[in-house]
């Protein structure tokens, strides 16, 4: 091999040295926007998890305290009315997440027990709860639709022969209509008395 | 009340079998914002079986046609 070979080769490989020299830089520079891109990406999913639980706390809050308020104002402190949300999952053998769902329940006794509200009884808790809901849901609409709510037969199922109940629940009604920050006003088909009672126009066919 | 908010209340007195008189004072007691809470009993026409039907499916019509673009602003 003769000298001139030998350079040749010499100059061969340090272009060779050269280009693996770049190409490590590069993958480097590659390497580094990934993992800050991965820590960055680490960091949004823990922010956006926060910001998730607090969209979930600040909503149960919305729709169960004014549901929970008329549920003990008609039946007692020993019921209450709770959100769920389920997180989401990750299936791997389908690669799919789950979306957050969220049940509606009562908590029952004092050891809050919860409850399927559709079997919790003959359906009068049901009956307020629903109420309530319907309005804080409407509370929580932009924009607000008309401070309207016609009603058909509510309360009916409330099942209490000392009619005490269907006071309460009346009485209710009548606090979320004149209630200065909602001001209801209740359109109502009924036969129960109560609501009759509470009522600031009757109609009697 | 305009003739034709007199109209509409004509057709709901004799599509429901309601007197045209509690038609138009339902209506004026829905715009009146005052007020607060209506109830309307139909136990009459529940235990006599009487031929006039109240429900709320008439009540969102009285809204809809003697109230609504008449004279909400």
């Amino acid at each position: 091999m003769t000298a001139q070979t030998l350079r040749t080769k010499l100059d061969y490989l340090k272009g060779a040295k050269a280009q693996l020299e770049r190409q490590y830089q590069e993958a480097r520079k590659a390497h580094i926007l990934a993992y800050r891109e991965a820590a960055a990406s680490e960091e949004a999913k823990v922010f956006l998890k926060m910001a998730a639980a607090k969209t979930q706390e600040q909503i149960k809050y919305h729709i169960t305290g004014l549901g929970t308020m008329a549920l003990q104002a008609v039946f007692g402190e020993d019921i209450a009315l709770d959100l769920q949300f389920s997180n989401p999952v990750e299936d791997e053998k389908i690669n799919k997440r789950s979306n957050t769902t969220a049940k509606l329940l009562f908590l029952r006794g004092n050891n809050k027990q919860p409850v399927n509200p559709l079997d919790a009884d003959s359906g009068g808790a049901c009956d307020v709860a629903s109420e309530a809901l319907q309005v804080s849901l409407w509370t929580m609409q932009k924009p607000r639709t008309r401070n309207l709510m016609v009603r058909d037969e509510r309360l009916k199922n409330i099942n209490d022969p000392s009619r005490e109940m269907h006071e309460r629940a009346a009485e209710m009604i009548q606090q979320i209509s004149h209630n200065p920050k909602i001001q209801m006003q209740y359109i109502i088909v009924t036969m129960l008395p109560e609501l009759e009672d509470i009522a600031d126009k009757v109609f009697k066919l | 009340m305009n003739a034709k908010i007199e109209k509409q209340v004509k057709e709901m007195a004799s599509k429901t079998g309601l007197d045209e008189n509690i038609i138009s004072d339902i209506a004026d007691e829905i715009l009146d914002s005052s007020i607060k809470t209506i109830v309307i009993e139909n136990l009459n026409c529940i235990l006599e079986n009487s031929p006039t039907i109240i429900d709320t499916t008439i009540v969102c019509d009285i809204i809809d046609k003697i109230e609504i673009g008449e004279k909400l602003p």
